[in-house]
């Protein structure tokens, strides 16, 4: 399809995009596109500007630290899947396909927040915090960020900035997407953070996106395996109670049953190839 | 001597295709070109009241606006090409904006304004066979019936040991051609030459005629590089009258390219068909009777009954059953018209048949295969119940070499299910028809420079039918392939042709060239004996050259050609008429029955999803011009008919709106789902034909099926009946 008329903005740093987004409301920012020029095209919107931010560099690094790593919201998947960031970096490199890996913005993905994007899960179960900027600057947790499908906690002329996510020095982690063929949407996707000591399991978090709303995170399945030994018998338990977080709605991608059914498989997997790490 | 047929000769056609040096119909541009814009139903029925293109004209850059046209199309609704009462799927055209770029065009769609009064849809088949809502008002749903019956099927199957009903749906596909359908109509007094994404450009030509003769003396249609079509393209629709008409009425040159979107919705889709089935078999094995109600889901128009025909009477396929009924129901819904789709009414009818086959002996107890062995034709050629010649070949030398390897399989299959694997080996057998005629024609005409160019009536676009039939060509006159040039696709170049479907062209073009080469040598003979002052009697043609064996004297094809062209402005003062050309036209007296077995290793994972571990097909499709397409045909094929039985499925909700309108939905696979095949030929059953091959470019969407169902029944121990088996719900 072709998109309607609309405007084009290229916004020199982040004060020109966040003040134009502000005074045109029906304006959209536009980073990777990958979402939104499909969109535009399908004429589901119909914005009035577009915002192109990819020039604002300061919105483009990913800095490491020995606590807690920052990742500008321009980052492509790409960049996120070379920087070698725990579980986040994995997660990057099963989003779509490489052309749209080399495109698509970790910013984007949050703003977005398709309930079957792949980051979520990761960002939940890592506690990820989200800085946002508008007139004022803001932290808040990803949890609180993703309120709703398709519904970040942004107000008009906000943008995200930088995503903060903890060092997780000496986990094991993975990140298990399935989907009925590459590049397709997930149809679960569950995301592992775990720490060993020996054989038992002495931290471990689980976010599951595709099968809610916004991702979640299987507390009880987590409370399961925390300070117990590693058997396959435990494995086994929690994953069926990560099944309890999975509320999906029947598709084309199948039926709510089925997707019920692979999360548990999903689960297992992220949690075995964890530990094989 | 042969030097190229039967050898693996890389295609002609592809440096310029991987190159991104293909001119595909939207990379044609022409001056002055208004681009057409077409709005569409977005309900599946309704009664179209008014619509209102006022706004729509005031749009910067729109030129006209076109509404209520209506031709009479053989097989097309009433509303044909646009909606004036009625509207009948979603998808279906309802007006036209010619606008001077696509942007303003899209644009002014939003504008026009319909009003209409949503009517009951009838979207499930069997609801609509029962014919009680209507799809399209004032008409039965029941478009089409007709009962192909031998023997006495309901006596046999009521004396036979073990009876079974089964139900097994054959979903509709979307053909997903990489290349979205489009056309470019460029208006000149008394001609219009029309560029178009078509298999067929001579046929194109003539329905266009059929509509538009009164308006315009002659219309050239030239395929342009078409990027796959796989049956979807060969036939008219209603984009293509529109574009044509409003170039006619603008006199200006009109392009339309269809989106994505609109090509899922509107190019016609492929299978759709139930068939009711109930056989019995008795405990030796014998199949001895088979019911069979058929019910194709037509959509809003008939165009598509004869798939239902020819899966009727190719449904005994390779099998001795005698007593056989099929009664076929073509019922009309409020779904995109359907059409042929690679295979077109075979990979349906093998579909049932292999069902059949393996059901019976699970129902019995005996090996499929040798149940198959039992039951299959023995000598050829051999007329079905239906009446159709199956033409020539040894079907049991076939299958006992697929046997073989398949005994390997299971010996892996039993290895891996003892590893607690969820593993199943499949098999199938399968009888073709193909070489869909009447004929095709060819010219063969050499040049002053010795260099040979075939016109081919045939009309390829990505089978490398040129690069075969080249091979044929240089064989036959003794030459370099690389000084034959085979050109298509344009109805100027050669008087008449039909175009490139049901896997005929290497045979009915090939052949054509190769009737063109012979006359194009006698020729040369006769030349070259007044070139060489010889009598014609003395001279033969042999390895690219005239010889007269008395005297050693010869000319080559090259130097006969140079000597017709040496002086311009001469004289001709031979006895003989210059040129180098020949024509010929060539067609079978029956089509053909090329054959073959697939079979499948099968894993279903923990997740629902399938690993294929092995995958081995073999065929006997006569003489092999050029094994490599062949096997490229098959592997394509093979993947074809994977995504068909695991996950390629238009899915409409019970309203009737498209839930897989774009490939964000519709499961079209990608080449990472892709798995080793393993092909082999055989070149037993030869045609009739003087270079006698038969055709592979639709087989393995026909064998590849049921050898997937299959294995996938026995990994999971659960009979499935159903393309594609929605694995989902099956785990």
């Amino acid at each position: 399809m072709y998109p309607p008329k609309l405007g084009y903005v290229i916004a020199e740093n982040l004060e020109e995009a966040t003040d134009f987004l502000e005074k045109h409301e029906d304006a959209k920012a536009l980073a990777g596109g990958h979402s939104l020029i499909p969109m535009l095209k399908l004429r589901i919107i119909r914005p009035s500007y577009l915002v192109d931010i990819r020039r604002i560099s300061n919105l483009h690094f990913i800095s490491p630290g020995s606590d807690e790593i920052r990742i500008g919201s321009l980052s492509t998947h790409y960049e996120i899947s070379k920087a070698n960031i725990p579980l986040l970096s994995e997660t990057a490199t099963k989003i779509a396909d490489p052309q749209v890996r080399n495109m698509g913005t970790i910013g984007g993905v949050i703003s977005q927040l398709d309930p079957s994007a792949d980051y979520p899960a990761s960002l939940i179960a890592m506690d990820a915090k989200v800085k946002v900027k508008g007139k004022t600057e803001r932290t808040v947790s990803f949890k609180d960020f993703a309120k709703d499908m398709f519904t970040p906690d942004l107000n008009p002329g906000e943008l995200v900035t930088e995503i903060i996510v903890p060092a997780f020095k000496d986990y094991k982690f993975s990140y298990q997407k399935l989907e009925r063929k590459a590049g397709d949407y997930a149809i679960v996707g569950v995301a592992v953070l775990l720490k060993t000591d020996g054989e038992s399991i002495k931290d471990v978090r689980i976010g599951l996106t595709a099968v809610n709303n916004t991702a979640v995170r299987a507390t009880e399945a987590e409370n399961m395996l925390k300070d117990t030994r590693i058997s396959e018998e435990i494995i086994e338990k929690a994953s069926a109670k990560v099944m309890d977080y999975a509320n999906p709605v029947s598709d084309i991608r199948g039926s709510a049953e089925y997707k019920k059914k692979v999360t548990k498989v999903m689960a297992k997997r992220a949690i075995l190839e964890a530990l094989k790490r | 001597m042969k030097k190229y047929v039967g050898q693996r000769i890389k295609r002609q056609e592809d440096p310029r295709l991987i190159t991104g040096e293909g001119r595909y119909v939207d990379d044609l541009e022409f001056p002055g070109t208004l681009y057409l814009a077409i709005l569409r139903s977005t309900v599946p029925h309704a009664k179209l009241n008014r619509v209102d293109v006022s706004d729509a004209l005031k749009i910067n850059g729109v030129v006209d606006v076109i509404t209520g046209l209506k031709f009479k199309v053989e097989n097309r609704p009433d509303n044909f090409p646009m909606a004036s009462t009625e509207l009948l799927y979603v998808g279906q055209p309802i007006a036209a904006v010619l606008s001077t770029d696509r942007y303003s065009a899209y644009d002014a769609l939003d504008s026009i304004q319909v009003d209409y009064d949503v009517l009951p849809s009838v979207i499930d088949p069997e609801e609509s066979l029962k014919d009680q809502k209507r799809a399209i008002e004032g008409k039965s749903n029941i478009a089409y019936k007709k009962t192909y019956s031998s023997g006495n099927p309901e006596e046999k199957i009521s004396s036979s040991d073990v009876k079974v009903e089964e139900k097994i749906e054959i979903n509709r596909v979307y053909p997903s051609a990489m290349e979205p359908r489009g056309i470019l109509s460029i208006y000149q007094p008394d001609l219009l030459t029309i560029y178009a994404s078509t298999q067929s450009p001579h046929y194109m030509r003539r329905y266009l005629l059929d509509v538009f003769g009164s308006m315009v003396k002659d219309i050239r249609v030239v395929q342009a590089d078409v990027g796959g079509a796989f049956g979807s393209k060969l036939f008219p629709y209603a984009e293509d009258y529109i574009a044509v008409y409003s170039s006619l009425k603008t006199k200006r040159p009109v392009k339309w390219i269809a989106t994505r979107s609109e090509d899922i919705r509107t190019t016609y889709h492929g299978r759709g068909q139930i068939h009711k089935v109930k056989f019995g078999v008795n405990k030796d094995g014998s199949l001895v009777g088979i019911n069979d109600q058929l019910v194709i889901d037509l959509g809003a128009a008939s165009h598509g009954t004869y798939l239902a025909d020819i899966s009727a009477t190719m449904l005994p396929g390779p099998y001795k059953i005698k007593d056989i009924v099929v009664d076929v129901y073509g019922v009309y819904t409020n779904k995109t018209p359907l059409d042929q789709y690679r295979g077109a009414g075979r990979p349906e009818a093998t579909f049932v048949i292999e069902r059949i086959m393996d059901i019976a002996a699970d129902e019995i107890g005996m090996d499929p295969l040798e149940l198959r062995k039992k039951n299959i034709v023995r000598e050829t050629p051999y007329i079905n119940p239906f009446g159709l010649k199956y033409d020539n070949g040894d079907y049991l030398n076939l299958f006992e070499k697929a046997e073989k390897a398949f005994r390997g399989l299971e010996e892996r299959e039993s290895v891996l299910r003892s590893e607690g694997r969820r593993v199943g080996a499949g098999f199938s057998f399968y009888l073709e028809q193909n070489n869909f005629g009447p004929w095709e024609s060819a010219s063969v005409r050499v040049r002053g420079d010795g260099k040979v160019i075939v016109i081919i009536g045939a009309s390829p676009h990505g089978q490398g039918t040129a690069t075969g039939i080249a091979q044929i060509v240089a064989d036959e006159l003794g030459i370099d392939i690389n000084d034959v040039e085979v050109v298509w696709g344009d109805t100027s170049l050669i008087g008449e042709g039909y175009g490139t479907y049901g896997s005929r062209s290497l045979t009915l073009a090939g052949n054509a060239a190769l009737i063109a080469s012979r006359k194009v040598k006698d020729k040369a003979i006769r030349l070259a004996a007044q070139f060489m002052r010889s009598d014609v009697q003395e001279l033969k043609y042999d390895d690219g050259k005239v010889i007269n064996p008395k005297s050693g004297e010869s000319m080559s094809l090259r130097e006969i050609a140079a000597k017709s062209m040496s002086t311009l402005g001469g004289t001709w003062n031979y006895k003989e008429e210059p040129g180098l050309e020949g024509t010929a036209y060539f067609g079978l007296d029956n089509l053909t029955f090329p054959y073959g077995s697939h079979m499948a290793l099968v894993e279903v994972r923990e997740d629902g999803l399938l690993n294929v571990l092995e995958y081995y097909a073999i065929d006997d499709i006569g003489t092999v011009v050029n094994p490599m397409l062949a096997e490229g045909q098959v592997m394509g094929g093979v993947l074809q008919g994977y995504g068909e039985a695991t996950s390629e499925e238009v899915i409409y909700d019970k309203e009737g709106n498209l839930l897989t309108g774009s490939f964000a939905e519709y499961g079209i696979l990608t080449a990472m789902e892709a798995f080793n095949i393993k092909w082999e030929y055989l070149e037993k059953g030869k045609s009739a034909a003087p270079l006698p091959a038969k055709g592979i470019g639709e087989g393995a969407t026909i064998g590849t099926p049921p050898a997937v169902v299959r294995a996938t029944e026995k990994a999971l121990n659960k009979r499935i009946t159903r393309l594609p088996m929605r694995l989902s719900s099956v785990i």
